[in-house]
């Protein structure tokens, strides 16, 4: 059954319909900037890896081939593009000349002498065919031409020696291809057409390596300005030959096109427009809410699940008033199809060695396909549009695909069919065991090897420093004999000089005595109010004794009763605060080369973490991760490209090897180029980081501001009904899951049904007005998130706080509670709170 | 940053580091993985022991040890 895809498009149609009326030229009038969506990303631009529809249309825009699809016409039919005519085949169809357009040169870039653009040649072609079958180019279109070619499968495996000749690729001039085959091959001019077998400049792929992924260089209509996976800008190619397009010759049919208003580029030539952006956008929801939003995406895919709100009948397909009003439709069948197939190597379903066993299996899989509603299936998730068509026929039928490969396979697939002859169908067989039967699952990185590493390394610097600090908290007294105050500064000296802390526990004493004086006047308040102030938070990381459950209790009674001046006051305070100010009593324990050696021990402490985690995390992201070969190499390698590209990546090498190699990585942060894209990693963090610590940063600080501010009011009103509701409040918020809390936010504060104030998406920052417009939805939907987590956090750590003793003393002397907090909790915040906000802005 | 980012960065389309990661994971493509995977614990150890400084910083009385 043939998919179908239905495709709206806004503005887009209409900035193409004012071309014809765009007179002036393209220094006056504003740019012309159409805005596409794909729903997924191309992962590399090179040519060698352009495997999916994605990367073809971003490739097939920047570069050039040598023939192309006509524009409109379907079925599709084959035009010259680059060369200048369609081939001269030789009667026994082996050898094909193809001549190629004059004076076309390829977009100025730095890879170029002088940053010019040079002509292309012949050679081009050639060395653009012969890049795919060099294994370090782990090429994902080598399939096309593999043993087709004479000479070329052999100069891939004798070294990839761009400057040898090979027999099958010849420039007969600088513009004429001679390509010769080893068999007949009448799809060639087809494979010549496709974003494999787009046109790279040596130099290009010589001056960026691997990077060519990410920085294309071609011959066609647009230039890539930038791209990643995100987005892909494309500028107009000015210099791109100048060839008018005939609207007719291209397939133009009134009926079916004039909608599109596409007659309008009649006559012209490309590119039509200034630039071009490609957003890639997988969220359905998110694509459409920035379609609607009418200054976004001008196009986009319509999902099965969202016809319902925009359609007004499916077939024929037609939308809603309100939407036809704004968007145009389009629909037309993909060039795909959808089919289901039996596994013939299982007995149960497929072959079977009982012949009478075999015609019920039969019989079962004619009742099974005669069951299954394909009219149904079509209703259900292609609009009804899809045509149900009786079976497949392939194209072409693989003859054989690699020696060595197929009759490996074929052995396994009989040795396996054999096995099962001669065994009695077992029903009560494991699938794991089958499929053993079958040959399958016995790699090495079988995951059946993972439990036993679980829960092994549970290690972190938090816990390490947490219980360092649990452990202060819990060590006894070391409150010298009562200090007599006179002999305060010899104590801290010596104290100093011997290395222990002194200040916690010099202050601990002037607490003491406070406290005991602290019922008798309220008059002395202001002037006890300095030392108070010390010794409150010297309490804090200090020793302290026991909780008492009724001392809060007894001091608040107490305190009610105080009445009347206690003279001994008065000389306690001229003692205490008069004759010395406590400030002078802290001791300067900032010493710069403690610091320099904590910060060395701990670091020498990170990296036996480091090493632990990365171990772990090596051999779980790495060592068992599913084998990539396949996924880097396409649908199509063949078994000695599977073996090369091992064989180039390490992926054979024993676990050692890979570790060690791993760690000098890490040491050097020197990771080398990513597979996908080609871009550099160390260019890729630099280039993601800094946007994903501007977009997480306000959310972050925000939300733990308001969370310690929702955090004060609960723990001061503990119990109340406030405190509760803030709670409850808190626990909603925690249960709301981040993706719905996103989609709510979006629509809310940025789509056209709600408020409609920020962008729908994307990151376009070029300055501070841009950054707040893109970062403030994902900044509220982060802050009411982690809202509920703060809040209670710092409830927590405020509520035991509040319940110390100094600041108990602290409120008995009659301090408000906002200097309470201000003064005595908040200072004693930054120790729990810094670490568990680094742990946690790391791991949000 | 790599986690709740992934989620901020996939569905609003920014180029961030959780998104990368996030397609690496899909795409197989292990040396941006072991980047991430290798990065991450050191910035960590580091982000902790700023903490550390920065909380003494304010309050000497934190002990470094």
């Amino acid at each position: 059954m043939s998919r179908t895809t239905l495709l709206l498009v806004a503005l887009g149609t209409a900035a193409l319909a004012t071309l014809a009326s765009c007179g002036g030229g393209p220094e006056t009038a504003p740019l012309r900037v159409y805005r596409h969506s794909l729903d997924e990303a191309p992962t590399s631009l090179d040519p060698v890896h352009a495997a999916t529809v994605y990367s073809n249309y971003v490739i097939r825009a920047a570069y050039d081939t040598l023939y192309a699809y006509e524009y409109l016409a379907r079925p599709y039919e084959l035009e010259p593009n680059l060369a200048a005519a369609m081939p001269e085949i030789s009667p026994d169809g082996l050898v094909y000349t193809i001549p190629i357009k004059q004076g076309v040169r390829f977009v100025d870039d730095d890879a170029f002498p002088h940053g010019k653009g040079r002509e292309l040649t012949a050679q081009d072609v050639i060395y653009s065919i012969e890049r795919h079958f060099d294994p370090a180019n782990r090429s994902e279109g080598q399939w096309l031409w593999r043993d087709r070619i004479a000479g070329l499968d052999d100069w891939g495996t004798s070294g990839a020696n761009y400057d040898a000749d090979v027999a099958g690729l010849r420039a007969i001039d600088s513009h004429t291809l001679r390509i010769e085959l080893t068999r007949p091959y009448p799809q060639l001019p087809h494979t010549l057409a496709i974003g494999f077998a787009a046109i790279v400049p040596r130099e290009a792929v010589e001056h960026y390596g691997p990077e060519i992924g990410i920085h294309p260089v071609g011959s066609g209509p647009y230039k890539v300005e930038s791209f990643d996976t995100a987005k892909a800008v494309l500028s107009a190619n000015r210099a791109f030959r100048q060839e008018s397009v005939d609207i007719r010759a291209e397939g133009y049919d009134e009926s079916l096109h004039a909608f599109t208003h596409v007659a309008a580029i009649d006559g012209r030539a490309p590119p039509f427009l200034d630039g071009i952006e490609i957003h890639f956008i997988p969220d359905a929801t998110s694509r459409m809410n920035s379609f609607e939003k009418g200054n976004e995406i001008q196009f986009t895919e319509l999902r099965n699940e969202q016809a319902d709100a925009v359609l007004a009948s499916r077939n024929p397909p037609a939308l809603l008033p309100a939407f036809a009003q704004r968007y145009d439709l389009s629909a037309g069948l993909e060039a795909g199809f959808l089919y289901l197939t039996f596994n013939f190597d299982f007995p149960e379903i497929g072959r079977n060695a009982d012949p009478e066993r075999a015609a019920r299996n039969h019989a079962l899989r004619c009742a099974m396909i005669k069951g299954f509603d394909w009219k149904a299936r079509n209703d259900t998730f292609y609009f009804g549009l899809g045509r149900v068509f009786p079976g497949v026929i392939p194209p072409c039928r693989p003859r054989v695909r690699s020696a060595a490969f197929d009759d490996e396979r074929r052995a396994r697939c009989r040795g396996g069919a054999q096995a099962a002859r001669g065994r009695r169908l077992d029903r009560g067989e494991s699938p794991r065991a089958r499929l053993r039967r079958h040959g399958h699952g016995e790699s090495p990185a079988d995951v059946r090897a993972v439990p036993r590493l679980h829960g092994a390394h549970r290690l972190s610097a938090g816990e390490d420093r947490v219980e360092a600090l649990s452990h202060l908290r819990r060590s006894p007294g070391r409150v010298e004999a009562e200090p007599a105050p006179a002999r305060l500064p010899q104590l801290v000296a010596r104290l100093s000089r011997r290395g222990e802390r002194a200040p916690a526990l010099l202050l601990a004493e002037p607490v003491a005595r406070l406290e005991r004086l602290e019922l008798l006047q309220s008059r002395v308040r202001p002037a006890l109010r300095a030392v108070l102030r010390h010794a409150a938070v010297a309490g804090a990381h200090g020793d302290l004794p026991p909780h008492e459950p009724d001392a809060h209790r007894r001091l608040r009674r107490d305190q009610r009763h105080r009445a009347h001046a206690h003279p001994a006051l008065a000389q306690e305070r001229d003692r205490v605060s008069g004759s010395r100010d406590p400030r002078r009593l802290l001791p300067e324990v900032r010493r710069p080369r403690a610091l320099m050696h904590y910060a060395l021990r701990k670091l020498a402490g990170a990296v036996t973490l480091v090493l632990g985690v990365t171990f772990v995390s090596f051999l779980f992201m790495v060592w068992f991760a599913p084998d990539p070969t396949y996924k880097l190499l396409g649908k199509n390698p063949s078994a000695a490209q599977v073996e090369q590209t091992r064989q180039l990546l390490c992926l054979d090498c024993p676990f050692p090897v890979r570790y060690l190699r791993y760690l000098g990585e890490l040491s050097t942060f020197d990771f080398g180029n990513s597979w996908s894209s080609g871009e550099r990693v160390s260019r890729l963090l630099a280039r993601t980081m800094p946007v994903s610590l501007a977009l997480l940063a306000p959310g972050f600080v925000l939300g733990n501001a308001l969370g310690l501010l929702l955090a004060m009011v609960a723990a001061h009103w503990r119990g109340r009904w406030l405190d509760r509701l803030i709670m409850a409040c808190a626990v909603a918020g925690m249960s709301v899951s981040f993706v719905i809390a996103l989609i709510a936010f979006q629509v809310v504060f940025s789509s056209s049904y709600g408020l409609d104030l920020f962008p729908v998406r994307g990151w376009d920052v070029h300055d501070f007005g841009d950054y707040l417009r893109y970062v403030t939805v994902p900044t509220l939907a982060t802050i009411f998130v982690t809202l509920g987590y703060n809040t209670r956090f710092y409830r927590a750590v405020l509520v035991e706080e509040l319940g110390r003793d100094h600041v108990r003393t602290a409120r008995a002397f009659g301090a408000s509670t906002p200097e309470v907090f201000l003064r005595n909790v908040c200072r004693t915040l930054p120790s729990p709170s810094s670490r568990a906000c680094s742990s946690r802005f790391l791991s949000s | 940053v790599i986690g709740g980012s992934l989620l901020i960065e996939s569905y609003f389309g920014i180029p961030g580091i959780g998104k990368a990661t996030y397609e690496a994971i899909g795409a197989g493509d292990q040396p941006v993985l072991k980047a991430v995977v290798g990065l991450t614990p050191v910035l960590f150890v580091v982000a902790l022991l700023l903490a550390d400084l920065f909380s003494h910083a304010l309050d000497p009385r934190v002990e470094l040890r």
